[in-house]
């Protein structure tokens, strides 16, 4: 399983999380790739199981760790903590809340697992496949008092799919496939929501009757946010997606050692329904002001949905046998970051409605990301040690989906690099056990053009993952 | 479906540092338990501050109807001035035709009358004028032009104008009421007794007239004892159908203020509670920058009264006119013993104050080739005398003439057979305007309130509704970062609405001390940030005061941290 990053919007308002995650790669083998004839084609590229002469399952399991470390470097101007000053230009700036703050780090610690089944119904020609697996996953658990906690405080989001596919066998060297995916998300996760940045509620405090010109909003500047009054904590639990994906391959092998495949992933869209608490418990909000219309109920919960599309992304690889024992492969991928320029979040819940101030019970909030496509690329060998044990290495980089105006904790996005390892051993003709590593890390990222200062700082960020699966193979015919 | 998905996960997700996270929850705190004797209890304070500009606030008929009547009445909008409301009512009156005056009763009738009376159709029998009538035949002279001369008028004009018989209908029937003397306002320092002069003749207006349309006038200005005991009769027996407001009626105000209530303690059970803030800030609340910031609504444009029913009383015998010059400038006439709301009084006011115009002068009556018949003077102060030449005669005996006028009232008030004492005046003005337009009202109101805010100070309390438990005391960060504890005022406490208070406001020792005997006071009044209506101290880390509540406990209260710079963190021990 491989690591990289995967920002999620997670909540309303201000910075919809987005954690740093485990992206593709983590599907199959770390070797997987687009020109590999595994069962994990069916995700890589199904084009690639219309070579599948055998029947095959692939059954596989991953341990996720690592390190993210953020420290933030306020470059903006604040108020006090404790002050209430919600227009500037403010009277009472707080110098010691500008510049480093402490550092932040997070240590995430997951696993998963995923199976593949490769039956060729019609061997060397047609080959069908079902699988189940995670290619997106963002444990990560942030201190809930550090400085990045209106990002992020904690976020499990997992995407898994169950997806069925099929590849053909069009000529010798020429091979197409096809596979649709059911994409079940699950998403929970914890942060601070600063009311300065909700649009709705600086909206209300315009609106008559308490008639306040004031500078709350998404493009809040530095000096209303962050407030101790207004940073209310936020929960979304037990929300979960349903969508529906598919990806279209081709392959060719122009030669007897030489493989090329090419994949293109849709994407989809997510959409997650689930449970919201927002802890308005202080006197401000149910209190201090129910004579003019504002008053909460100190815990708020209701419906929550959270729509954003996941990228489409187009995958080429190519594999050339050197010779009987030396393989060289190359894969990049293109992935389509720059839709994702809008998270949507919905809130739903009668006791958000203030109507005297003419906040609803139900807001919608659109949260631009502008994020942009990234590239991945990727370059492995594979020497085969002999006749039943080989080992792979790989190099890769992947270009940072996020810009330094929307990059925060809750995706902790850079320049990445990637360094692979694997080991396979043919135990017996049928089964094959595959030894995965992967280590990938961002190069340290300053940020110092993050709008609104809500994202300034260094980020740091090492993953590692070790893996194992097992391929089962039935019959008779060409394997891997 | 959400279960079944949640399900299907699980299988795929081995495990997850992140996969347990748990909706938030919000602690519910514990009922506050009463502070025992000995016990001691620490507490955090904060003060916040949410400065608004330009807020408006808009209070509407039904907002107000639902304020203690006590509140309202003492938010005082204007004196209405009467004079013209007056002069309309009389000059009503005056007009009747005699068709609708004699659907009258007679004392009404005879009202009428009297304000009509003019020498042209003045019967003076019964009068001291009465021998005027004999003497006209002997001097060639009408009985009307000889006394349109004496009193200096045409022999058609009234001998009372109404103007005159308005304002000393104002001025001794409306201002000698108490009511029209004093209104009821808010206790300050200035007004120790919550008494309020009223400008004379002026019809005191409060909140509480606009929002009940004046329903209460009649019982305002009926029966009432003067501060010296005297009983006033009160003169409006009835008054229906005030048409002010409209059920539309809103007043909204522009404010700048920190619009956050203050945390006290009720020191009962330190629990945390809200002080409505907005009265303490009354001296600078009010954005009087803008021309704009009260406006009110609502209002008809010429203010009207359905129907007012007037009474005047007069004295139970006759009062005859004076008949000695001195003492001046009055002379003898009992009258002048009279209170000021009696009918004969009244008239003997409306007289004088119609014969300050005359002149000193002597009328000469001749007859023939000038021969001198009858002589009448009179001097600066309005005595007269009358003088009869070649054997005309008799004269009538010197008088003041405002004596002879108010002779003549009361005869012709009797006409038609009614014994002294039964000639109470009562009459009924029907939709008669008050002599004001809403514009001055609200004029007025505005500059009334500009110039004193402070009237307004329990008014704003109200409205803003921000008061919610019982705080003995709160704590209060000033601008130049010093932390005071304040001690509440009656004024922040809400009233209930029969016009008292929500709870015990009788403070054994208002302030605070510097020992536990509660003998040595350290807070004072001092002016913070425009309050000067609080006792107030300045409070340090480690300082220690002590205080009363109103239920007779004694505390000790100690800054013991600050959080942040605008939290304390208050130690509190109930020593008694």
């Amino acid at each position: 399983m491989g690591v990289r990053h995967i920002a999620w919007p997670l909540a309303f308002g201000v910075t919809a999380a987005h954690a740093s995650g485990l992206d593709a790669p983590a599907v199959g083998g770390v070797l997987s790739g687009p020109a590999v004839h595994d069962a994990a084609a069916l995700y890589w590229n199904p084009a690639m199981l219309g070579f599948h002469e055998r029947l095959e399952l692939m059954l596989g399991a991953a341990f996720v760790a690592g390190h993210l470390g953020y420290t933030r470097e306020r470059r903006g101007a604040y108020q006090h903590e404790d002050s209430f000053e919600f227009a500037t230009p403010v009277s009472d700036l707080d110098p010691s809340r500008t510049g480093t703050a402490e550092a932040a780090s997070a240590n995430p610690v997951a696993g998963s697992a995923d199976a593949f089944f490769a039956f060729p119904v019609v061997p060397g020609r047609a080959t069908v496949a079902l699988g189940f697996y995670v290619p997106y996953a963002a444990p990560l658990s942030w201190p809930g008092d550090g400085p990045q906690r209106f990002a992020l405080q904690d976020v499990f989001i997992t995407f898994s799919h169950v997806s069925g596919g099929v590849g053909v066998r069009l000529h010798d060297r020429v091979t197409v496939g096809g596979a649709v995916s059911l994409v079940l998300g699950q998403a929970a996760l914890k942060r601070v929501q600063d009311f300065a940045a909700v649009p709705v509620f600086g909206e209300g405090l315009a609106n008559e009757p308490i008639n306040q010109a004031n500078d709350f909003g998404l493009d809040a500047p530095s000096e209303v946010r962050e407030l101790e009054v207004l940073a209310r904590p936020f929960s979304l639990t037990d929300a979960t997606s349903v969508g529906v994906s598919f990806n279209l391959g081709v392959a060719v092998r122009p030669a007897p050692r030489t493989t090329v495949g090419v994949n293109y992933d849709h994407g989809s869209e997510a959409d997650f329904e689930g449970d919201f608490a927002l802890d308005m418990s202080d006197d401000f909000f149910t209190r201090d002001l129910a004579s003019k219309g504002l008053q909460f109920v100190p815990l708020v919960e209701g419906d929550a949905r959270l729509r954003f599309q996941l990228p489409r992304r187009v995958t080429a690889g190519v594999l050339h046998g050197l010779d009987a024992k030396w393989t060289l492969g190359f894969d990049a991928a293109w992935v389509q970051w720059s839709s994702l320029d809008t998270f949507r979040i919905t809130l739903d819940s009668p006791d958000l409605a203030q109507p005297e101030l003419g906040i609803p019970a139900s807001t919608t909030v659109a949260l631009p990301r502008n994020w942009q496509d990234a590239v991945h690329l990727q370059g492995h060998v594979r020497h085969q040690v002999r006749e039943t044990l080989w080992w792979g290495a790989g190099l890769g980089y992947q270009s940072p989906a996020s810009p330094d105006e929307t990059v925060d904790a809750a995706s902790p996005d850079g320049h990445r690099m990637v360094l692979t390892g694997a080991v396979g051993w043919d135990a017996t003709d049928s089964v094959t056990v595959l030894g995965d590593a992967r280590l990938q890390f961002i190069l340290p990222r300053t940020v110092e053009e993050s709008d609104y200062d809500l994202g300034n700082g260094m980020y740091t960020l090492v993953l590692g993952l070790v893996g194992a699966h097992v391929q089962l193979r039935f019959g008779r015919g060409e394997g891997l | 479906m959400r279960r079944t998905l949640r399900t299907l996960l699980a299988g795929a997700i081995i495990a997850s540092a992140g996969g347990c996270i748990e909706p938030i929850e919000v602690a519910t705190d514990d009922e506050a338990q009463p502070l025992q004797v000995g016990q001691s209890r620490r507490v955090e304070l904060r003060f916040r501050r949410l400065d608004v500009d330009g807020f408006r606030q808009t209070i509407t008929l039904e907002d107000l109807r639902g304020l203690p009547k006590a509140i309202l009445d003492d938010v005082w909008l204007l004196d209405l001035p009467l004079k013209q409301f007056s002069y309309n009512a009389l000059e009503q009156l005056a007009n009747l035709t005699p068709q609708q005056a004699f659907q009258e009763p007679v004392p009404v009738r005879n009202m009428v009358t009297l304000l009509n009376l003019t020498p042209d159709n003045v019967e003076l029998a019964g009068t001291r004028l009465e021998e005027l009538v004999q003497l006209s035949t002997a001097i060639g002279q009408p009985a009307p032009r000889a006394l349109a001369r004496i009193l200096q008028i045409g022999v058609t004009d009234r001998i009372i104008p109404l103007d005159v018989a308005s304002d000393v209908m104002v001025s001794g029937l409306i201002a000698s009421h108490p009511a029209g003397q004093s209104r009821s306002g808010p206790v300050t320092p200035e007004h120790p007794d919550g008494r309020y002069a009223v400008t004379p003749g002026a019809l005191p207006v409060t909140l509480g007239d606009v929002v009940d349309n004046f329903e209460r006038l009649t019982e305002r200005f009926g029966p009432a004892t003067l501060p010296d005991g005297t009983e006033h009769p009160g003169f409006i027996v009835d008054a229906q159908g005030f048409s002010v407001i409209e059920e539309a009626f809103n007043m909204t105000v522009k404010v700048n203020a920190n619009a956050l209530p203050y945390k006290g303690l009720d020191l009962t059970d330190l629990s945390v509670d809200n002080v409505g803030s907005l009265g303490s800030q009354i001296d600078t609340l009010f954005a009087t920058d803008d021309p704009d910031w009260l406006r009110i609504e609502g209002l008809v444009e010429l203010p009207t009264i359905q129907t007012v029913t007037v009474r005047v009383t007069e004295h139970p015998t006759f009062v005859p006119a004076g008949d000695q010059r001195d003492p001046t400038p009055d002379g003898n006439a009992p009258v002048w013993d009279l209170p000021p709301w009696r009918f004969e009084r009244l008239v003997a006011e409306m007289a004088r104050k119609t014969t300050e115009a005359v002149v000193p002068d002597c009328t000469v009556f001749t007859v023939g080739a000038n021969t001198e018949v009858f002589r009448v003077c009179t001097d600066a102060l309005g005595w007269t005398t009358f003088q009869t030449f070649n054997n005309v005669g008799n004269p009538p005996p010197p008088v003041y003439l405002w004596d002879l006028q108010h002779e003549m009232a009361q005869v012709r008030l009797h006409d038609g057979g009614l014994a002294e004492g039964e000639g109470i005046v009562e009459f009924t003005i029907r939709d008669i305007d008050l002599g004001v337009t809403s514009a001055t009202v609200v004029d007025e109101t505005r500059r009334n309130l500009e110039e004193q805010p402070r009237l307004l100070r329990a008014f704003v309390n109200a409205v803003a509704d921000a008061t919610d438990g019982a705080a003995d005391v709160f704590y209060y960060r000033s601008r130049d970062g010093r932390d005071w504890l304040w001690f509440i005022d009656k004024s922040d406490v809400p009233r209930t609405a029969d016009g008292g208070y929500e709870r015990p406001v009788d403070y054994p020792a208002i302030g605070f001390y510097a020992d536990a005997a509660l003998t040595q006071k350290v807070s004072s009044t001092q002016d913070v940030e425009g309050d000067t209506l609080h006792e107030k101290v300045e409070l340090t880390t480690g300082r220690t005061v002590y205080t009363a509540d109103a239920e007779g406990g004694a505390f000790s209260m100690k800054l013991v941290a600050k959080p942040s710079r605008n939290r304390i963190e208050l130690e509190v021990q109930r020593i008694r």
